[in-house]
């Protein structure tokens, strides 16, 4: 058994990157209310959004996703007072390591989540499949 | 609605003023709407009664007085049983009518009846031993063998006394109703040109004139649709519209029958004072109307004593005062007619009449300074009403 | 990485996952991957038995790495790790897949698609802790002592509280009285205790603990060291200026706040008789028979609220003490004099909680409260025949414009972060967007700051009752005897490490980290970066800057992430 277009949903598969102490208790919240998003979206965690290496994002796309959304810490990240310049600068880093490899680089996606937008991620997650399946499912380079 | 433009300056003396009128204290009111929510004249934008509370509340004195929803309200109740803050928002319109009353009469007499007990209850005692004294100054003889009331007290004195009386009322009213209309027109935005300028600004003016007086002053279509009391009656004489209707049609009785047995006599069909036969057209509608006012106006007092419904929970001295005066008219007309009817012209009849007639014409005298003024104001609130429904 | 030995238990939670998700199809899924030696799924893994079972398995089966597919790890992760470390596991070895509140619950409307993706998130997490390895806390001895910066009220109650604790205090003030804004206030909401009055108690109080040494004039003029064992240094200034070193394992700030101060013709401040909240409470204290200002009476007072608060583009936070202690205000005005007519220009009353009862007894004395738009702000101004009018539009009568003539109009003004630079500088505090110090996490850890042994309290968080910024400051006094009272402090071991003989040191990394975690040292003849466990927050901010990429977060290192990711989601061909 496993994540085919065979057996199983055919939508885009999304890869969040979230935070330990902010998105993680608003993307928990977004269940807990149970308010839907689509189940091709995958959250990983980590302490930070600027602890993000951009490399990890093209390992994304090689492994088989077609977009991500990365959970930005914003102001009111404890740790790093200019935590959304540095997230910035990732998610550009990305991009760029994504055109190298002939990924678009509009299949990354970043914003502030804070720890009670639920609401504010249904609706990313939802705008953002949309565009992903616009976009069509991402040629997967190497293997 | 409100086309108020200017800057309005708060009067911060407004709601303690509007106190003395009446016992509601709203300045517990947060202004939640609950009272608009449940009340049934409320419109789409939901504003009545509460507006009405909140220009107490900041001192819009102008906006009050200009408010033509201060006379849609019957009193139902409904508004102050759902108050979360037992603010009493029907008792403060009945205030804030009062004050209105008061506020609309130049003389300073509505005022001093209402807020000030002693004075009031000094005028009206002092004015109807003024009728008397004067009345028994200018009555003759008794007639002995038979009871002619007007060989008493001559019909010339009571008739011009009415009429002198009758002008002066109407003065005082219009002066009154001036007030009011040039609050009214500035706050609804209403010019005379609307209203008279080409056909359609007739019909309307004329639809709004028939709908105030006709459907609702003595229809009184909302009061019996919309308007049910919040406690319904326990019996069907006891809704306060059938109530208050037969006090109307009780009184307009009365005066129509006074009018006819006048033009009866000025037209020559029949002498004044010429003994009648009960059945007689206008002596039977005469009878029948005070009847129905006495009996009205006892249900009302009996209501009031048992505070059977919202309406009837305060009293102000000046509900008393009309109510009183009402029924001490209609009651002492009545036992005038039953002496003159009596066996052997008992001449307790003599003062009966008297009295009748001095306490009619303190009751006539102050029609623009009381109670009694509604029926001046509220047909022509409830004709701006009506203008604000047809907007041209 | 050679054989491992993993477990893993699949959690129904009742059925608050497996309504929605097909345990046994996820536990059949992942039953046969390499390294997996046992999978079941479990009703509770929570519950008392099954943790006894999870232990017997570990011990029986030598498991070395474990994972658990349940709730959320905000709920259980400790617990889990708790399981671990009694069946001898180390707690670093195990990891939990998140497939209630990111799956189940999210996803109520798709069993399929839920399935699928818990599936997913199992293999993920088996993948990452195949990658993982034993970690172990750093254990730091404490010094039992506390620095407390600032002698307001927040301050001062810790500092009483931290001595009760037996700890030693040093209570630093940088004014010459204690007591902060507090000190200054008569009568306080909501039942007129004093601030001088309960200021005077706790210097009393104070005074009775040797243990406390106050410090006025004063203020931190260096600090190094790491958590547990501060080395402090505090200048007192005066005649002869002194310093005074001292260890502690804690420190406390609470440097409380400053008002807001309106610009000269901000509702028409700079008028004569337009004054702050402050200068009204001073006022309403020296008039106790007769409200006067000037020497005139007065019979009209009108508050303008939220000044300099709730401003879009501004100060947007807002100050949550303001409505209240205005009400509280107006009701003592009408207590000097019921006649005074009083209104309140508002944009939302937020007398909260028991407070409301404040706003309800202004009301029924005769305040009158008045909204006004957001975008028509009421307007201050002295007419030509010389009378002080505000101009408002009151919304509740239907946006209507009233002329307030009015004797006196006080401006409601707020709570603004102080300035505190070098403070801020030297213990690398966290500032939030709004200028006023950052906690950990809102709810939480509330009083704790990412730098270890450094707590905040009272106003310097954001504006605070007296209340709360009491409780704040207690609340700090408890962590601090958790991470002191022991005497041994455990540090998260989940820091930052370089890969000595991948780094070429040029320096990016010990740029980027704000709190000087990150030096060069000497290995083999060659510089390299070395990260100080014990002064890293584990924030991982440094990784990314690193060209040879040679930095690894534990817990989130390199190769965890990869096979995390890469194990998600099967590959499309």
């Amino acid at each position: 058994m496993g994540l085919t277009d065979v057996d199983g949903p055919s939508g885009p598969r999304i890869l969040v990157f979230s935070t330990n102490n902010i998105s993680d208790p608003g993307i928990d919240l977004a269940g807990s209310r149970h308010l839907h998003y689509p189940s091709t979206v995958f959250t990983v965690t980590v302490p930070c959004s600027s602890a993000i290496k951009p490399t990890w994002i093209l390992h994304a796309f090689e492994s088989g996703f077609d977009g991500v959304f990365i959970g930005a810490d914003g102001d009111e990240c404890a740790y790093l007072p200019d935590c959304n310049a540095r997230t910035a600068r990732i998610a550009t880093r990305a991009q760029e390591l994504m055109s190298a490899n002939g990924y678009e680089p509009q299949r990354v996606m970043m914003a502030a989540l804070c720890s009670v937008c639920a609401e504010p991620f249904v609706n990313h997650m939802r705008e953002f499949t949309e565009k992903m399946t616009a976009l069509g499912r991402v040629r997967v380079l190497a293997s | 609605m409100s086309a108020v433009i200017e800057v309005t300056t708060v009067d911060p003396g407004l709601l303690a003023d509007i106190q003395r009128f009446g016992a509601a204290d709203v300045s517990a009111c947060f202004s939640c709407g609950n009272c608009s929510a449940i009340c049934p004249l409320s419109n789409n934008d939901g504003t009545f009664p509460r507006r009405m509370i909140r220009y107490g509340q900041v001192g819009l004195r102008d906006e009050l007085l200009g408010s033509k929803e201060l006379w849609a309200c019957y009193h139902c109740g409904l508004c102050s049983e759902s108050c979360p803050q037992r603010a009493d928002p029907g008792e403060y319109m009945a205030a804030a009518r009062r004050y209105a009353i008061a506020s609309y009469d130049r003389t300073g007499l509505a005022r001093a009846l209402y807020v000030h007990p002693a004075v009031g209850s000094g005028v009206l005692v002092a004015l109807a031993a003024a009728f008397a004294t004067f009345f028994t100054l200018m009555s003759g003889a008794e007639p002995r063998h038979s009871l002619r009331l007007f060989s008493f007290l001559p019909d010339s004195v009571v008739h011009w006394t009415g009429i002198a009386v009758m002008i002066a009322v109407v003065l005082v009213a219009l002066a009154g109703v001036s007030t009011m209309v040039h609050g009214l027109a500035r706050h609804e935005g209403v010019h005379g040109r609307d209203l008279v300028v080409g056909a359609a600004s007739w019909r309307r003016a004329w639809r709004g004139a028939w709908s105030a007086v006709a459907v609702e002053s003595l229809g009184q279509k909302r009061f019996r649709d919309d308007c049910a009391d919040a406690d319904p009656a326990e019996h069907w004489y006891e809704k306060r519209w059938i109530v208050h209707a037969t006090v109307m049609w009780g009184f307009i009785g009365l005066l129509v029958a006074t009018m006819l047995d006048y033009g009866l006599s000025l037209t020559g069909v029949r002498a004044t004072g010429t003994p009648e036969p009960v059945w007689y057209p206008v002596r039977l509608l005469g009878t029948v109307a005070g009847l129905a006012m006495v009996a009205g106006v006892t249900t009302m007092i009996v209501s009031r004593l048992r505070r059977s419904n919202q309406a009837s929970t305060f009293s102000h001295q000046s509900d008393w005062v009309f109510l009183t005066l009402l029924w001490v008219v209609g009651v002492s007309g009545l036992l005038t007619e039953l002496a003159l009817y009596l066996p052997g012209a008992p001449s307790w009849g003599y003062w009966m009449f008297v009295a009748h007639v001095s306490l009619a014409m303190e009751l006539l005298v102050l029609v623009p300074f009381m109670k009694f003024a509604h029926v001046i104001y509220r047909p022509v609130a409830l004709f701006f009403q009506s203008l604000a429904n047809t907007k041209a | 990485m050679s054989e491992r030995r993993i477990g893993v238990y699949i959690c129904h939670c009742g059925g608050n996952i497996s309504d929605y998700v097909d345990v046994a199809a996820v536990r059949d899924a992942v039953a046969d991957l390499p390294d997996v030696v046992h999978a079941e799924t479990s009703l509770f893994a929570c519950s008392d038995g099954t943790q006894q079972d999870m232990i017997a398995m570990i011990k029986e089966q030598h498991l070395d790495g474990l994972v658990v597919a349940s709730c959320s790890p905000k709920l259980h992760l400790f617990t889990f790790r708790g399981v671990s470390r009694r069946a001898g596991l180390n707690p670093f070895e195990y990891t939990q897949a998140n497939i209630r509140e990111q799956c189940s619950w999210a996803h109520t409307d798709d069993r399929e698609g839920a399935t699928l993706k818990a599936i997913g998130l199992v293999k993920g997490a088996i993948a990452k802790t195949r990658e993982s390895s034993a970690l172990e806390p750093m254990a730091v001895e404490t010094t039992s002592a506390s620095l407390v910066v600032g002698a307001g009220i927040a301050g001062l109650r810790a500092a009483i509280g931290l001595a009760d604790l037996g700890l030693r205090v040093y209570l630093l003030e940088q004014s010459a009285a204690v007591g902060g804004w507090v000190g200054h206030f008569g009568p306080t909401f909501p039942n007129d205790r004093d601030g001088r009055a309960m200021v005077a108690d706790l210097l009393e109080q104070l005074s009775s603990r040797p243990t406390i040494t106050l410090l006025t004039n004063a203020e931190l003029t260096a600090k190094s060291g790491s958590f547990g064992n501060y080395e402090v240094t505090i200048t007192v200034h005066g005649e002869r200026e002194s310093t005074v070193t001292a260890t502690v394992g804690s420190i406390v700030i609470a440097t409380g706040f400053d008002t807001y101060e309106p610009a000269i013709g901000e509702y028409g401040y700079g008028i004569d008789g337009v004054v702050t909240l402050a200068e009204f409470k001073a006022l309403i204290e020296s008039s106790p028979d007769g409200l006067r200002f000037a020497d005139r009476p007065v019979r009209t007072v009108t508050y303008v609220y939220c000044v300099g608060n709730r401003q879009p583009g501004g100060n947007e936070y807002c100050s949550k003490f303001c409505c209240s202690a205005t009400v509280h205000a107006s009701i003592e005005v009408s207590a000097i004099d019921p006649s005074i007519h009083q209104y309140h220009l508002y944009r939302d009353i937020r007398t909260y909680g028991k407070y409301e009862l404040l706003y309800e007894q202004a009301r029924k004395r005769g305040s009158v409260f008045m909204k006004f738009p957001d975008e028509v702000p009421p307007s201050v101004a002295r007419t030509d025949d010389g009378r002080l009018v505000v101009t408002t539009r009151d919304t509740l009568s239907g946006n209507i414009d009233v002329r307030i003539p009015t004797d006196l109009v006080v401006l409601v003004t707020g709570m603004v972060p102080r300035e505190n630079t070098a403070l801020t500088k030297m213990l690398h505090l966290p500032v939030g967007g709004d200028g006023f110090f950052n906690e950990i996490h809102p709810k939480l850890r509330p009083v704790e700051t990412v730098v270890d042994g450094v707590m905040i309290a009272g106003t310097c968080q954001g504006p605070k009752t007296i209340s709360e910024s009491v409780a704040s400051g207690l609340a700090a006094v408890a962590q601090s005897g958790a991470m002191l009272m022991k005497g041994v402090a455990e540090l998260d071991p989940l820091v930052a490490v370089v890969a000595e003989a991948a780094c070429t040191w040029c320096g990016e990394c010990q740029q980027v980290c704000p709190y000087e975690a990150i030096t060069a040292v000497s290995v083999d003849g060659r510089e390299v970066a070395t990260i100080d466990a014990a002064v890293c927050k584990g924030c991982g901010g440094c990784t990314s800057y690193c060209p040879n990429n040679a930095i690894d977060l534990l817990g989130a290192t390199d190769a965890q992430m990869r096979a995390l990711i890469e194990n998600l989601v099967e590959v499309v061909v």
